[in-house]
C-alpha cells in the first residue's frame, strides 16, 4: 500500500481483514433453508380463521367416522327389538340404552348408522375427486402442453362426455350392473374428471408462455419431464383447490343418488340413505333420524368449502 | 481460427396468422417475421443485435435455437447444419448453445429451488453425474457467477431481479457452453444493475472464451459488450459492422437515426447535438413496405427505394462493414 501513511495502512489492512473474514463466514455458513411458495402459502392458510376451523371439524369428522365404531354399543344392522314398534316413543337418542342417537325406523342403531354412512360418503367423496384429481389434471395438462391438433381432438371428447347427461348415465349404469359402491365410484369417476381437465388445461395454456417453459424447452428437456418438473408443481395450487370444492360436490351427487334410493345397498348406508330415511319418517314425530345425519352432512359440506376458500387465497398468485 | 462458429444463411421464418373467426378455409395471412438474415460470429466474440421491439430479433434468435421453425441456413463451426437435424441430434447441441432470458423472474420455475434450477440442463445433458457431484458443480458455477453458494436451497421469489438474472446465467453455464444467446438480458433491471450483469458477462466470456450473441433494444447497452453490432428492422439487416465503425461511422440512415437518439454524458456535447427523429411508427410486418422496408420512415427516402429492394453490401474500402440502401 504504497500511497498511504503506516496508520491508514494498518487501519485499511484490518478492515480489509474483518470483512474478508465476514465475507468467508457467509460462504462457509451452512445451506440457508428456502422459503417456498408453499410454506409461504401454509402461513397464510394458518391465519385463515374460518379455512382452520374447517379442518378441524373435518378432522374431527374423519376421526368419528375412523373410531366411532369403537364407542358404538350395537352393531349397524341390529335391529333392536325393545323399541321396534315403538320407535316414536322409546327409540329416541338416549344413553341410558346406549342409543346415542336413538335408533332408525326398524330398531337399529342410528349411531352406528351414522357412523358407518359417515365413511362412505366421505370416501365416495374423496375417492370420486381423487379420480377426478389424477386423470382430469392428466388429460388436461398433456392436451394443454402439446397443443394444436391433439388438443383439439382430446378437448371434443371432453364436450362430447360432457353433452351426456351425468346424473342419467350413472343411473343407468346402477341398474345395469346392479347396485353396488364400485359401480357408483366407476359412475363417478368416469365423469368428475371432464371439468377437471378443461381447468388444467386452461391453467397449462397459460403456463406455457411462461419464460422458464421455454428455458427448458430451449435447454432440450423432454416434453414428459417439462410436464412432470414445471407443469404439474404450478398446477397443483388450483388443483388443491378445486379438488377441496369437488369433494363435496361428489359427497352431493351420492347423497342424491342414495336419496333416490340407487345408492348403497342396505345394510351399508350413506348420509344421503340416512337422510331420506329420515326425511320419510319425519311426520312420525321422529326428527333426531333426519337430524343426525343431515348434521354430519352439512358440518362437512361446509368445512370442505371453507378450507377450499381458505386454499384458494392462500395459494392466490395476486399476492405474491 | 478463420472457421466461424456460426454462420447463418439467409435465415427466415415467417407465421401463419388466423384472425379470431376466420373459417377454417380462409388463408391465413403470412407474417414475415425474419426476412432472411445472414451473418457470422466468430469464436471468442459478441454479436450485438439492435432493433425495436417487433423487428424480429427475438424471433431470430428462437430460430436459431430451434423454437421456431425456421428456413434458411446455420451451421456450426463450418461443418455442421442445425436446422435440418433430428431432434436426437440436436441434443448435443442444445447443451452447446444455451439462453439467457429477457424476464429474470419469469424464465425461473417459482416452486423449483435455485439448486435444481441450475442443475436442470446438467442433469439433462449429463445423466450420469451422481446427486453430489452436480451439487459441487452448482456450487462452482454460483461462485463463478457471483452468487453466495449457500443459497443454493433458496427460491427464485427470494432473489432481487440482478440476482435472478445471475441465476439465469448460472443456469447457461453449468453445462459449459460455447455460444449463449441473451435475450435482452438486462432491459428488465434498473440502470445500475444492468452493467454489473453486462460485466459479469463480459468478465466470463474472457475466462471461458464464450461467444455471445446479445440482442437488445437500444444501442448504447450493446456499445460495452459487444465486438460486431447488427441493425434489425422488420426483421431485415440493415447494417452490420464492427464496433467502432458503426457507432463512429454509421452509413445507413436508421442507424444514424439510432445513434443519435442515445444521450451524450457531455451536456455541452448532448444540447448541441441534433437528434433526427423518425416520423410514425414501424409498419406492420403484415404488410411490410415494398422496396426497402425502412422508406415510410427514412429522412432520405427516394423512388427506387419503393421500387428496389437494397442488398445487403460491403462498403467499397471495407468489407466487414455492411450497408442496405441505395444511397451509401
Ligand atoms: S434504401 Fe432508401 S429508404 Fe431505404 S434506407 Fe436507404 S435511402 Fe432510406
Amino acid at each position: 500500500m504504497p500511497g498511504l501513511t503506516p496508520k491508514y495502512g494498518t487501519k485499511y489492512m484490518l478492515i480489509r481483514k474483518n470483512s474478508l473474514q465476514s465475507l468467508a463466514d457467509t460462504m462457509s455458513e451452512p445451506e440457508i433453508r428456502g422459503r417456498s411458495l408453499w410454506a409461504d402459502a401454509r402461513k397464510r392458510f394458518i391465519h385463515n380463521k374460518a379455512a382452520v376451523a374447517g379442518l378441524a371439524v373435518l378432522i374431527l369428522v374423519s376421526v368419528f367416522a375412523s373410531f366411532g365404531g369403537w364407542l358404538a354399543q350395537y352393531p349397524n344392522d341390529e335391529i333392536d327389538f325393545m323399541v321396534i314398534g315403538q320407535v316414536a316413543e322409546l327409540g329416541g337418542p338416549s344413553f341410558a340404552n346406549g342409543h346415542y342417537f336413538g335408533t332408525d325406523d326398524l330398531g337399529r342403531d342410528l349411531f352406528a348408522r351414522v357412523v358407518q354412512g359417515t365413511q362412505i360418503s366421505l370416501m365416495v367423496g374423496i375417492v370420486g375427486a381423487a379420480i377426478a384429481v389424477v386423470a382430469g389434471t392428466l388429460y388436461g395438462a398433456i392436451a394443454g402442453y402439446v397443443g394444436g391438433q391433439v388438443d383439439n381432438v382430446m378437448m371434443r371428447i371432453v364436450d362430447m362426455l360432457m353433452a351426456i347427461p351425468y346424473m342419467f348415465v350413472i343411473i343407468l349404469l346402477l341398474v345395469m350392473f346392479g347396485r353396488s359402491i364400485s359401480m357408483l365410484f366407476v359412475g363417478i369417476g368416469l365423469l368428475s374428471w371432464l371439468d377437471m381437465s378443461r381447468i388444467v388445461r386452461g391453467q397449462t395454456l397459460s403456463l406455457k408462455n411462461k419464460e422458464f417453459i421455454e428455458a427448458a424447452q430451449a435447454t432440450g428437456v423432454s416434453s414428459i419431464n417439462i410436464i412432470l418438473r414445471h407443469i404439474l408443481p404450478n398446477l397443483l395450487g388450483v388443483v388443491a383447490v378445486y379438488a377441496t370444492l369437488l369433494v363435496p360436490l361428489m359427497i352431493l351427487t351420492e347423497s342424491f343418488i342414495s336419496f333416490l334410493g340407487l345408492g348403497v345397498q342396505e345394510p351399508n348406508t350413506s348420509w344421503g340413505a340416512l337422510i331420506s330415511e329420515g326425511a320419510g319418517t319425519m311426520q312420525y314425530g321422529t326428527l333426531w333420524q333426519l337430524a343426525f345425519p343431515l348434521f354430519f352432512f352439512v358440518i362437512t359440506l361446509f368445512s370442505f368449502f371453507f378450507i377450499g376458500d381458505g386454499l384458494r387465497d392462500a395459494l392466490d398468485p395476486k399476492d405474491r | 481460427m478463420n472457421v466461424p462458429l456460426l454462420k447463418v444463411e439467409n435465415l427466415k421464418v415467417s407465421f401463419k396468422i388466423r384472425a379470431e373467426g376466420d373459417m377454417p378455409w380462409t388463408k391465413p395471412r403470412v407474417l414475415q417475421a425474419v426476412g432472411g438474415v445472414d451473418f457470422e460470429l466468430k469464436q471468442g466474440e459478441t454479436l450485438g443485435i439492435v432493433g425495436e421491439s417487433g423487428c424480429g430479433k427475438s424471433t431470430l434468435a428462437r430460430a436459431l435455437i430451434r423454437m421456431v421453425d425456421s428456413s434458411g441456413q446455420v451451421v456450426w463451426m463450418g461443418n455442421q447444419e442445425l436446422l435440418g437435424l433430428d431432434n436426437a441430434k440436436m441434443m448435443s447441441f442444445r447443451s452447446k448453445i444455451q439462453m439467457i432470458f429477457q424476464d429474470p423472474l419469469a424464465s425461473l420455475n417459482p416452486r423449483m429451488t435455485v439448486g435444481q434450477i441450475i442443475a436442470e440442463p446438467l442433469r439433462t445433458h449429463q445423466q450420469g453425474l451422481s446427486g453430489r457431484e452436480v451439487k459441487s458443480r452448482v456450487k462452482s458455477v454460483m461462485e463463478k457467477v457471483s452468487l453466495l453458494p449457500n443459497q443454493i436451497n433458496r427460491y427464485p421469489h427470494e432473489f432481487s431481479g440482478g440476482q435472478c438474472q445471475r441465476i439465469g446465467i448460472a443456469r447457461a453455464l453449468i453445462v459449459e457452453p460455447e455460444l449463449i444467446i441473451c435475450d435482452e438480458p438486462v432491459s428488465a433491471l434498473d440502470v445500475s444493475i444492468q452493467a454489473q450483469v453486462i460485466n459479469l458477462l463480459v468478465k466470463l466470456q474472457r475466462e471461458m472464451g464464450l461467444s455471445l450473441i446479445f440482442i437488445a433494444h437500444d444501442l448504447s447497452v450493446v456499445k460495452h459488450i459487444s465486438h460486431r453490432v447488427m441493425v434489425l428492422y422488420l426483421g431485415k439487416v440493415m447494417e452490420v459492422a464492427d464496433r467502432d465503425a458503426l457507432y463512429e461511422n454509421p452509413l445507413h440512415p436508421y442507424t444514424q437515426a439510432l445513434i443519435s437518439a442515445v444521450p451524450i454524458p457531455d451536456p455541452r456535447a448532448e444540447r448541441e447535438k441534433r437528434a433526427i427523429i423518425l416520423k410514425g411508427d414501424v409498419p406492420s410486418p403484415l404488410a411490410p413496405p415494398s422496396g426497402c422496408v425502412f422508406r415510410t420512415r427514412c429522412p432520405k427516402a427516394q423512388a427506387i427505394c419503393a421500387a428496389e429492394v437494397p442488398m445487403l453490401e460491403g462498403i467499397t474500402d471495407r468489407t466487414s462493414h455492411q450497408v442496405a440502401c441505395h444511397w451509401v
